[in-house]
């Protein structure tokens, strides 16, 4: 594909400012190791300009890389989200509010975070959003040298949110990890079905609710979905509103500079844009699957 | 006067455990009825989740033969009268009282499939179809009460034939709930499609 090439080509491109900032760091940093250590105040100073440079490089690679992805987003995934996705709208640099997701009580409040590669669409009457998260939490660190702050990801994948065709009062969470974070109204139940318990921590807040949103049924399709998709999936019902949370470490449609943009690339971008129609047939929620047909 | 001295250190030490089992096993026996009284608690309202279910299908039904006169007098009357003696729950209602409740709603639903069929005009009006909606709502929550009721007296008897437990529940006289079943007709007559 001639989009491919041309990416490919800007790709390699960047490749020789990595592999620059890569020397320079490595110069710079065993450089003034040994110049320290042997007292060579030339060899100090030649590291530390290395290190200045691959700070450089660093940078400037970065911007380049940022730069190519969001063209080759532009470029390429809109078309892509297009040809699978008819009626959905690809927004690269936005998400879903971040409140919007602290709201399902899937994930804890984060210290810092980013939503990105938004998907809105409508298929066969359900309406959906779709985004990647990554969550990321503070650690303070105390040493004799003073405080050094590091942030870690505690959640980093795909987060969604379905139409749900069933109106309950309460909220209800059922998650493969526990929750322990949820607020001390939720009650943890269990539900009749032991393989479904086992496999999944239920919290409502509600009791006959949770009973009656998942009926055996629902309960054989989440589970089915646990097994479709890698990573931790949790699900939050609310009235009207299902949101499922993919915790896979993946970041969506980002293409990589050590990594040949091919066709195998391209299927894993369509297999992600697919997961959103798959979600919606496995769960049904395209049909009033609670009334029979009269 | 060393041994006497050691006699009363043995015997306040043995007194002591005594003691401390003692306070143990009336903790154990305060807890484990304490859990049982609240399993039963547990039980009582899902069992109040049933009667709020019945009724409401009740009413839902009731409301679907009021339209079902206008088209098919006899017949709606005739099907009314099988529910209406069996109306009416209290506190005295036995778990067989409401099973034998519900399973005359089961017979009068399908009577009124079939007198529905006859009239296509009563099918396509758009307000009974809402009403064939609820009604199928008001069954969805009746199903969630009745697994909730299960699940409430799956987990009451379980704690009530559990050594220790049963010696708290046999002394405290509390037995073991029957669960509420769902009839095999109405099982296939409330079609999921999952």
């Amino acid at each position: 594909m001639e989009i491919f090439d041309r990416f490919n080509k800007k790709r390699r491109q960047c490749l020789p400012l990595v592999i620059l900032t890569i020397a320079f760091a490595f110069i710079g940093f065993f450089g003034s190791f040994f110049g320290i250590i042997f007292r060579k105040g030339t060899i100090v100073i030649l590291s530390f300009v290395c290190l200045l440079l691959a700070i450089v490089f660093g940078v400037f690679t970065s911007v380049l890389y940022s730069k190519l992805k969001k063209q080759f987003k532009d470029a390429y995934i809109k078309n892509l989200v297009k040809e699978v996705l008819p009626d959905a709208s690809y927004y690269p640099q936005a998400g879903i509010p971040i409140d919007s997701i602290y709201r399902s009580h899937l994930v804890k409040k984060a210290d810092r975070s980013h939503v990105e590669d938004l998907i809105k669409g409508e298929i066969d009457g359900v309406s959906y959003s779709t985004c990647d998260v990554k969550l990321e939490e503070r650690h303070v660190h105390h040493t004799s040298n003073g405080t050094s702050t590091t942030y870690v990801t505690f959640f980093q994948g795909r987060f969604f949110e379905f139409e749900f065709p069933k109106s309950f009062k309460g909220q209800l969470l059922v998650s493969e990890t526990s929750l322990h974070f949820v607020p001390k109204q939720f009650k943890k139940i269990e539900l009749e079905n032991v393989e479904f318990n086992e496999k999944f921590k239920t919290y409502c807040l509600d009791e006959h609710s949770a009973f009656y949103v998942l009926t055996p049924h629902l309960m054989e399709a989440l589970m089915k979905l646990e097994k479709t998709y890698s990573g931790a999936v949790s699900f939050s019902f609310t009235d009207s509103k299902l949101c499922i949370a993919i915790d896979n470490r993946r970041d969506s449609f980002e293409i990589k500079l050590t990594k040949k943009l091919d066709e195998e690339m391209v299927h894993a971008f369509r297999r992600d844009l697919l997961v959103i129609p798959n979600m919606i047939q496995l769960l049904k929620l395209d049909k009033n699957i609670f009334y029979e047909e009269v | 006067m060393f041994l006497v001295q050691t006699g009363v250190l043995i015997g306040m030490i043995i007194a002591i455990v005594v003691l401390i089992v003692v306070i143990g096993i009336i903790a154990w026996y305060i807890s484990a009825m304490n859990n049982l009284r609240r399993l039963n608690v547990k039980v009582e309202e899902a069992m109040s989740g049933i009667d709020v279910a019945l009724t409401k299908r009740y009413d839902a039904l009731t409301k679907m033969l009021d339209t079902t006169k206008a088209y098919a007098k006899y017949e709606a009357e005739t099907l009314e009268k099988i529910v209406k003696l069996r109306k009416g729950m209290n506190s005295s209602t036995t778990l067989e009282d409401r099973k034998e409740f519900a399973s005359s709603m089961d017979e009068m639903q399908k009577r009124m499939s079939l007198v529905i069929e006859q009239y296509p005009q009563l099918k396509a009006d758009h307000n009974f179809g809402k009403l064939q909606d609820a009604i199928m709502d008001t069954e969805e929550h009746l199903q969630a009460a009745r697994r909730s009721y299960n699940a409430n007296v799956r987990a009451l008897n379980s704690a009530i034939i559990s050594f220790p437990s049963s010696i708290v529940a046999k002394r405290i006289h509390m037995e073991q709930r029957d669960f509420f079943e769902a009839e095999e007709s109405k099982k296939q007559d409330v079609k999921m499609e999952f």
